[in-house]
């Protein structure tokens, strides 16, 4: 099994960083949007999912996503981010941590690449996330329910779009400095 | 990949938007103020400015364990199924605008004032005394679904 650089480990802590600053962040705007809708939210999560999406591509390895998401989970038990969901949290950001790995895995093997699988996985972590919250906090039914999960696919399928454009750029750099890394081992 | 991305988030938009349009026509709507009672039976609108309030006074406690002091005019939650003539009922649902939503059971509210409809910031909120977080301090409430038995 190949090692994981400093570089991948420090872009790791980032992206489980900027996620959890990020869903602070759009909160604000994000409620706009989903007040008008009459709908309890859906959008924030995915915007913070981009980053766990965008760290899993970059870095490459299995189970990635999965072990941001719970370390983002304790980061946010210990600032108290834990929104309605209380203790039950760590739920709700394992499971689309899971589900981002599932998708990229299947990417890895389909295509020989993980760029292909950026917008499955963030489509479906979102709708995975919003699932979750359902079920734990708000127990929406009927066509409230099938509009929250549209609004989250749509968010992350909006976010899988910036999401690509990061791994775009920033793949060659990363795998630039792996190979300088290796090399000069 | 890109056009891809672009294509299938266009066709996520439009059918969030038919289902968004569906979903603001069929919501039952309620003006600034009022609240719908929903029961097996049927519906009914009431005023909150037409009820007659009695003073509220206790504390709140948020999930950060911070307390907040509420001394205000309510209307209390035990006496909503008298308004829509039901006597006989198991439990209350409390639906915010974006239906978020918190049950009470008739349980809880006999024979104490622990559910209070007050009005707060140009809206009416339901807050509930006693509860160790405020995940039932519902904002914005527009309606109240009254259940005669447990679904």
């Amino acid at each position: 099994m190949k090692r994981i650089s400093l570089e991948q480990l420090i872009l790791a802590a980032l992206c489980c960083d900027f996620g959890l600053v990020a869903k602070k962040l759009i909160s604000p705007a994000a409620n706009i949007v989903t007040e008008f809708l009459h709908i309890p939210g859906g959008i924030s999560t995915s915007f913070s999912l981009m980053f766990l999406v965008t760290g899993a591509a970059l870095i490459k390895r299995r189970g990635c996503a999965t072990l941001m998401a719970v370390i983002q989970s304790m980061l946010a038990f210990s600032f108290g981010m834990t929104g309605s969901m209380g203790a039950l949290a760590p739920i709700a950001y394992i499971l689309p941590g899971i589900m981002i790995d599932i998708c990229l895995a299947i990417s890895q093997k389909i295509y020989a690449g993980p760029t292909s699988g950026i917008l499955g996985a963030s489509v479906s972590s979102s709708v995975c996330a919003c699932l979750a919250a359902n079920i734990l906090v708000f127990r929406l039914s009927g066509i409230v329910l099938l509009l929250y999960v549209f609004v989250s696919a749509t968010s992350g399928s909006v976010c899988s779009l910036i999401a690509y454009t990061l791994v775009e750029r920033l793949d060659p750099l990363i795998e630039k400095n792996i190979c300088k890394e290796n090399i000069s081992a | 990949m890109k056009k891809k991305i672009i294509i299938i988030t266009s066709i996520l938009l439009a059918v969030t938007a038919v289902i968004a349009s569906i979903y603001a026509f069929s919501r039952p709507k309620t003006e600034s103020g009022s609240i719908l009672l929903k029961t097996d039976s049927g519906e009914k609108t009431i005023n909150f400015s037409d009820l007659p309030l009695s003073k509220v006074e206790g504390e709140t406690v948020n999930k950060k364990g911070e307390t907040k002091k509420i001394s205000t005019a309510g209307y209390p939650v035990s006496d909503i199924p008298s308004l829509a003539g039901i006597t006989e009922y198991s439990e209350l649902s409390v639906f915010s605008d974006d239906e978020y939503h918190a049950d009470i059971s008739k349980d809880e509210l006999a024979g104490s004032d622990r559910a209070w409809l007050i009005w707060e910031d140009g809206s009416i909120r339901l807050v509930v005394f006693g509860d160790s977080d405020s995940k039932r301090n519902v904002k914005n409430v527009v309606r109240i679904e009254i259940r005669s038995s447990q679904p």
